[in-house]
């Protein structure tokens, strides 16, 4: 209806609602996320009237909320770039001032620490300066640890706020799907309700300080949120649904975020920015920095401070003793710091080493002493080849080829425990030798110039300028090197069992007598007339031995060997007991003679002496009362000829009396045997077996097992029964071993073991590597000490001289291995300086090692010795231990060079000028300088010393309280810009969506004329209604 | 196309404004109350580090000046003891001297003798001297032990050891701290008969010498008068050396004066406060506060609104 009242009612209602948007603008002013709304209105559609159009009123078309996304996205991103900073700043400040405080920070209690070092060192024998210096040690442990809780309270702080913060982050995203739900009534973008969206944006921009997020918008307004930068993780709001995010419970961590945390759990990866992000950046790049830089300078000051205190000494003269220990249950290290020291005293101040001059020298040289450790060498054995193993199933191979005279060995640490070197399979010449790092030879043979002027080398671990000396070499006790007790040989000695009584408690030690096995003797047949040992060239206790002499045709077995080592104890009066009584007299023809008591005479014969008599016997023979004390196949009159050798003569053989003295051999006595020991697991009785050529055990035709066996016992019976046959007898051990032995009467017969392996593998039932050639077992020579004296009751055979005065030989090693003995360098006790063996002779051999102990702390044993230096000429010294007067060493002084001084094992002796000849100076372990300084000033030197990655403590806590200063300073500037940034971001938005009242004034008055002249055409179309209406 | 600020914006803006400068006002207030420039570490996070390091370094310097006052003490006391032995030696060496004129009757030299002996025991205690703590002076680092203590036999053998230690008095510079005894109570060198020669200590040879005299045992007396000699300028070298450690001291003591007296110049540069420049910067702030004060109070009052009634 074309019409003055339809327009004008029209126009009157509209600009109602325009004033009434515009009242809303006004009442909204203060209301945060408020978007400006503007009302539209429109024409309404014209009405034709012939052929014109005329206008039919005005209609108010919609409220428009006054909106630009970019905008809003844009301040989303300056709020999160700005929250960011916010944490960063607050906290890297708080860290800054705790470090960075005197009272608290760490530097102060450094400084006093070196003060209090420095005043020490300045009056070491003052307990007022001790008792301050450990006081200020116990400081900066405190002060570490306060520092350390300090930065534990920013750490839960931070903790606390990113719970808050996920907190807030929850209750906003629950609000936005809340939001959403709403949303979802209208299906387009227009006719959501503008308060709603404006809540929508809201919400956006307050979850945007917490952390960067990624939106999605559907076509009707509604949102879908992430935390990450793709919508595919990290999504916090899903359309209706909202997933809430928090602290990781499983973590290790206290700051590890996920999403979902008691649901489907999903990490937090991706999340960036924001209050959120700003705390983890705080936490990664300043807070576990700092802890960490803290704990790093904690263990560094432990440790430094430790290592000084240890080497030095105390106020009682001791090694100095930890002082600071780390608790390990602590839950950092710089937390963890612990006093150890209480008493002052033991502090140690002192340098470990003193010198003194002695006061009758002639001159007044001084002389300085200072200790660089050396570290080298801290393994039992130098060589890693050589493995702690007597036995010979490991050996190190060695070989002398060239021009080289001689292999190094290994090098033995001090302070190991009676080492033995076993020298195996070597060729003839070949020898050990042990040699101290100053040339001192303990063991060996004396050296050649050659070997001399080859071995004795810095390269082969000897000091410089050294001079050799043999004076102690194979000699013990008081003659030897610092009284130690040497042997070069093969040697056994009494060993001490340990008893265990009724209760299994320990009771007394047993010793047992002293036996030494050889090795299986391998027979050695002779085509002429061999001299296989000369005389004296072995001794036995140091009793030279004849010669052993072996026919053409003959061979040499162990037989021959235990006969030609009795025939050498016979001769001996130091092996002989005269415990033995005659029963009866003996006439001159008797061949056999009754003894009151033979139980300790050896069964297969031996030599007693009569008188002046000397009587072989073969056998013993049971009495009327059954004891073997009768002595058979006498021969009477015995002598023995130039070369050791048995000869009888009748005329020697007289008539005794029963009171006439019995002396016999029976303290030591060689005899033969053979056994072969085989592990029970390594038995297999699914082999065959044959012993000496009998057969034990065959697997009969179409079976695949032996008939005769399948157990041990079994074994065991099937062997005795054949024993008669094979000569060779089986027991079970005591550890389960099977032994096999040869019957009595035929002791030390070679034992053959079959079958042989068939194409390489083994096929016996001993499961012994029988390889062809191999199959044999040859008998082994025992020599038994009888236990009278436990103390001197070890066997030791060695090597003696030999040969005409002007060509003197030395018995070998080599000729030892032929009878079947190991030579060995035995040292008894702990080795008190550093040895280095080395072999010499040409050809190839092998070594075994054994030992006990570990490597001693060489400064320990330095310092308990007393060190002598003595200069015997101007340009030559000495260096005594003053206990047993041993010459450790025997130098050339050269005081030509620049700063000449004394090295011995990592004392170094400095003087002021040349010393003179008879000048003596005592190098100790300062046992009672209560007043020596130098450990101390050590300690202070400690204030200089680049410890913390090239600074020293005070630089690089003072580094560390920089770089977090620089942090904070960083994120004080980035956030003064990026606050300018929101700033424009902000106007930005307000430009579009803020509510002016001077605009929404204007507005007012704009709409409230057009309402009023509304009104006035309506009250016009009244008038003229009326106007009409009186028309009559 | 003009800015239009919204009006709440405007509120915000004005009192952030207003914030700002009051709080520029208050640090300003703060740093005039305690005169200094830095209050908090964070304040200026790249100076913190210069004062931690300048402070450190005055302890430091702070702990030498200390190592060299206790030393003086010692070395007062050094020189005391070694100034009387002195002394003491020249009256010894005149009474041989007048032994030694054969003038004298053996009465005579018995009575000298005796003097000789009192004066040799004084020197014993000089020797022997103690420092506050009764540790002995001359003894090197056996401190606790008397250094000259004569054993059953009246043979007196030094009992210290020759520990020469050092310490610090600077970050490059060391000096001595004590004098082991046998360097200042010197050994003499005798024939000892069999072509070689032999150390006598300071006091066998003053014993040797009082018993010439009082035997008149002319050979060993004039033995004992060439001696005397010795170990007076054994005396004299001690006292060189305790004279130069002085110098040492004193000198140290400057260096260190002037180390620490720019350090603590740099110090106040750096953490003292610039009152002038404090207090124009008050001054300033003030003036921006009330001009913030002043139009924030008229631009608010104006409003459309006014106009409408």
């Amino acid at each position: 209806m074309s019409d003055l009242l339809g327009i004008s009612s029209s126009a009157v209602a509209a600009y109602q609602r325009a004033l009434g948007t515009v009242s809303n603008n006004i009442a909204n002013v203060g209301t945060e996320g408020y978007s400006r709304q503007t009302s539209n209105l429109a024409e309404t559609a014209p009405i034709k009237q012939a052929s014109m159009y005329l206008g039919s009123g005005v209609i108010f078309d919609s409220v428009k909320r006054s909106f630009d996304v970019f905008a809003e996205s844009n301040l989303r991103n300056s709020n999160t770039d700005l929250a960011t900073q916010t944490p960063m700043l607050n906290y890297a400040q708080r860290v800054m001032d705790i470090m960075g405080d005197k009272s608290i920070g760490l530097s102060s209690a450094l400084d006093t620490f070196f003060s209090a070092a420095r005043s020490l060192s300045v009056d070491p024998a003052s307990t007022i300066m001790r008792t301050s210096f450990l006081k200020s040690t116990e400081g900066v442990g405190s002060r570490f640890a306060e520092l350390s809780g300090q930065l534990g309270l920013v750490a839960d702080e931070t903790h606390q706020a990113l719970q808050t913060a996920a907190d807030q982050v929850n209750t906003l995203t629950g609000q936005l799907a809340l939001v959403n739900q709403q949303l979802v009534r209208s299906p387009t973008l227009d006719g959501q309700p503008p308060e709603l969206m404006d809540k929508r944006d809201l919400l956006l921009r307050q979850l945007s300080e917490f952390s960067r997020i990624k939106t999605s918008f559907t076509s009707n307004g509604i949102v879908s949120v992430s935390l990450s930068s793709t919508m595919k993780q990290s999504v916090v709001v899903d359309g209706i649904k909202s997933r809430p995010i928090g602290l990781d419970p499983k973590s290790g961590s206290k700051f590890d975020m996920v999403v979902d945390p008691y649901g489907n759990t999903e990490p937090l990866s991706g999340a960036s920015g924001g209050t959120i992000g700003g705390l983890h950046a705080f936490i990664s790049q300043v807070l576990e920095p700092a802890q960490k830089g803290l704990d790093i300078m904690a263990d560094n000051f432990v440790k430094e401070v430790n290592g000084v205190q240890t080497a030095g000494i105390d106020g009682y003269g001791h090694m100095g003793s930890e002082m600071l220990r780390i608790n390990s249950t602590a839950s950092s290290s710089a937390a963890g710091i612990q006093m150890l020291l209480k008493d002052p005293l033991r502090v140690s101040t002192g340098g470990i080493f003193r010198v003194t001059g002695s006061p009758n020298n002639p001159s007044d040289v001084r002389a300085t002493v200072s200790y660089v450790p050396d570290a080298t060498n801290l393994s039992a054995l130098s060589n890693p080849n050589l493995v702690n193993n007597p036995y010979t199933n490991k050996p190190l191979n060695v070989d002398v080829a060239g021009a080289r005279v001689f292999t190094p060995v290994t090098q033995i640490a001090a302070g190991i425990d009676s080492p033995v070197i076993y020298l195996d399979k070597m060729q003839p010449g070949q020898q050990l030798q042990v040699l101290t790092q100053d040339g001192r030879q303990l063991i060996g043979t004396s050296l050649t110039e050659d070997q001399k002027y080859q071995m004795l080398t810095p390269e082969n671990g000897f000091t410089k300028a050294l001079t050799y000396s043999d004076q102690y070499l194979n000699l013990s006790g008081e003659k030897g090197y610092r009284g130690l007790d040497v042997f070069y040989g093969a040697k056994a000695g009494v060993v001490n069992e340990q008893q265990f009584d009724a209760l299994g408690q320990v009771d007394k030690v047993t010793p047992v007598a002293a036996q030494l096995n050889s090795q299986r003797v391998t027979p050695l047949q002779v085509t002429t007339d061999t001299r296989i040992i000369a005389k004296g060239a072995i001794t036995l206790n140091g009793m030279a031995l004849g010669a052993l002499t072996l026919k053409a045709g003959e061979t040499l077995g162990p037989q021959q060997v235990a006969a030609w080592l009795n025939a050498g104890i016979d001769q001996n009066p130091s092996f002989s007991s005269d415990k033995a009584k005659l029963v009866n007299p003996i006439s001159g023809s008797d061949l056999s003679i009754e003894l009151a008591d033979a139980s300790a005479f050896p069964d297969e014969g031996g030599v007693i002496q009569i008188g002046g008599e000397k009587i072989y016997f073969s056998g013993k023979a049971k009495n009327s009362l059954g004891d073997k004390n009768i002595l058979t196949g006498l021969i009477r009159g015995l002598s023995f000829d130039a070369e050791g050798k048995k000869v009888t003569d009748p005329k020697l053989a007289v008539n005794h009396p029963v009171s006439e003295a019995v002396m016999a051999n029976d303290m030591l006595h060689a005899k033969v045997f053979n056994e072969i020991r085989v592990a029970g697991q390594a038995l297999d009785f699914r082999k065959e077996l044959s012993i000496n050529g009998v057969t034990i055990g065959s697997i009969p035709p179409g079976s695949n097992l032996p008939a005769q066996y399948h157990d041990l016992t079994s074994l065991v019976q099937a062997i005795q029964a054949k024993s008669p046959l094979s000569g060779v007898s089986a027991r079970i051990a005591d550890n389960g071993d099977l032994v096999l032995e040869n019957l009595p009467g035929k002791q030390g017969e070679t034992i053959q073991i079959g079958p042989q392996n068939t194409a390489g593998a083994v096929v016996n039932a001993l499961g012994l590597n029988l390889s062809p050639g191999a199959d044999k077992f040859y008998g082994m020579v025992q020599l038994n000490r009888r236990l009278a004296d436990p103390a001197q009751s070890d066997i030791r055979l060695s090597f003696g001289e030999y040969g005409p005065v002007d060509a003197r030989q030395t018995g070998s090693p080599f000729e030892l291995g032929l009878l079947g003995f190991r030579t060995g360098a035995y040292i008894e006790g702990k080795v008190p300086d550093g040895l280095q063996v080395f072999v010499t002779g040409q050809g190839k051999a092998q070594i075994a090692a054994s030992f006990s102990g570990q490597p001693a702390d060489p400064k320990e044993g330095l310092r308990v010795q007393t060190l002598q230096i003595k200069f015997t000429a101007p340009d030559r010294f000495v260096i005594l231990d003053a206990k047993t007067g041993t010459e450790l060493a025997n130098r050339h002084y050269d005081n030509t060079v620049l700063d000449p001084q004394i090295e011995y094992q990592g004392v170094n002796v400095k003087f002021t000028s040349a010393p003179e000849v008879g000048d003596v100076y005592s190098v100790d372990g300062n046992f009672d300088g209560l007043g020596s300084n130098q450990n101390m000033l050590s300690m202070a030197d400690l204030a200089s010393k680049k410890i913390m990655s090239g600074k020293t403590f005070s630089e690089g806590y003072i580094d560390q309280v920089n770089d977090v200063g620089n942090a904070a300073q960083q994120a004080k500037i980035t956030k003064q810009a990026l606050t300018v940034v929101n700033d424009q971001a902000k106007s930005a938005r307000d430009k579009v969506s803020g509510v002016n009242l001077d605009d929404e004034a204007a507005d007012l008055i704009r709409f409230q004329q057009a309402y009023q002249a509304a009104a006035k055409s309506l009250q016009v179309s009244g008038q003229l209604f009326d106007a009409i209406v009186q028309i009559r | 196309m003009s800015m239009k600020v919204s009006t709440s914006m405007f509120f915000d803006k004005a009192s952030s404004m207003l914030s700002n400068v009051q709080g520029s006002l208050a640090k300003t207030q703060e740093q005039l109350s305690t005169g200094k420039q830095i209050i908090k570490p964070s304040d200026v996070p790249e100076k913190a580090a210069v004062v931690t390091r300048i402070e450190s370094e005055l302890a430091r310097q702070n702990s030498y000046q200390n190592s060299l006052k206790t030393v003086n003490i010692r070395l007062k006391s050094e020189e005391t003891a070694l100034g009387n032995s002195s002394d003491v030696m020249y009256r010894m060496k005149e009474l041989a001297m007048q032994a030694a004129n054969d003038t004298l009757s053996t009465a005579d030299r018995q009575s000298v003798s005796l003097e000789m002996s009192q004066l040799r025991d004084q020197l014993l205690s000089l020797a022997n001297s103690q420092d506050s703590n009764g540790n002995y002076l001359f003894a090197g680092s056996r401190v606790t032990k008397m250094p000259f203590s004569p054993d059953a036999k009246g043979m007196v053998n030094y009992q210290g050891d020759q520990n020469r230690m050092v310490i610090d008095v600077g970050d490059n510079r060391r000096m001595n701290l004590n004098m082991a005894g046998t360097d200042a109570f010197t050994n003499v060198v005798r024939d000892n008969g069999k072509g070689g020669r032999i150390g006598i200590g300071f006091f066998q040879s003053l014993n040797d010498l009082v018993d010439s005299v009082k035997n008149s045992d002319k050979v060993s007396l004039q033995r004992g008068l060439g001696e005397i000699d010795m170990l007076q300028q054994g005396l004299s070298n001690a006292n060189a050396q305790v004279g130069t450690d002085m110098n040492v001291i004193d000198s140290q003591n400057n260096v260190l004066d002037e180390i620490v007296l720019r350090l603590k110049s740099t110090l106040s540069d750096v953490q003292d406060l610039d009152y002038t420049e404090a207090i124009t910067k008050m001054n300033k702030d003030q003036l921006a506060l009330e001009a913030a004060q002043n139009t924030f109070a008229k631009i608010s009052k104006l409003s459309l609104f006014n106009f409408i009634n």
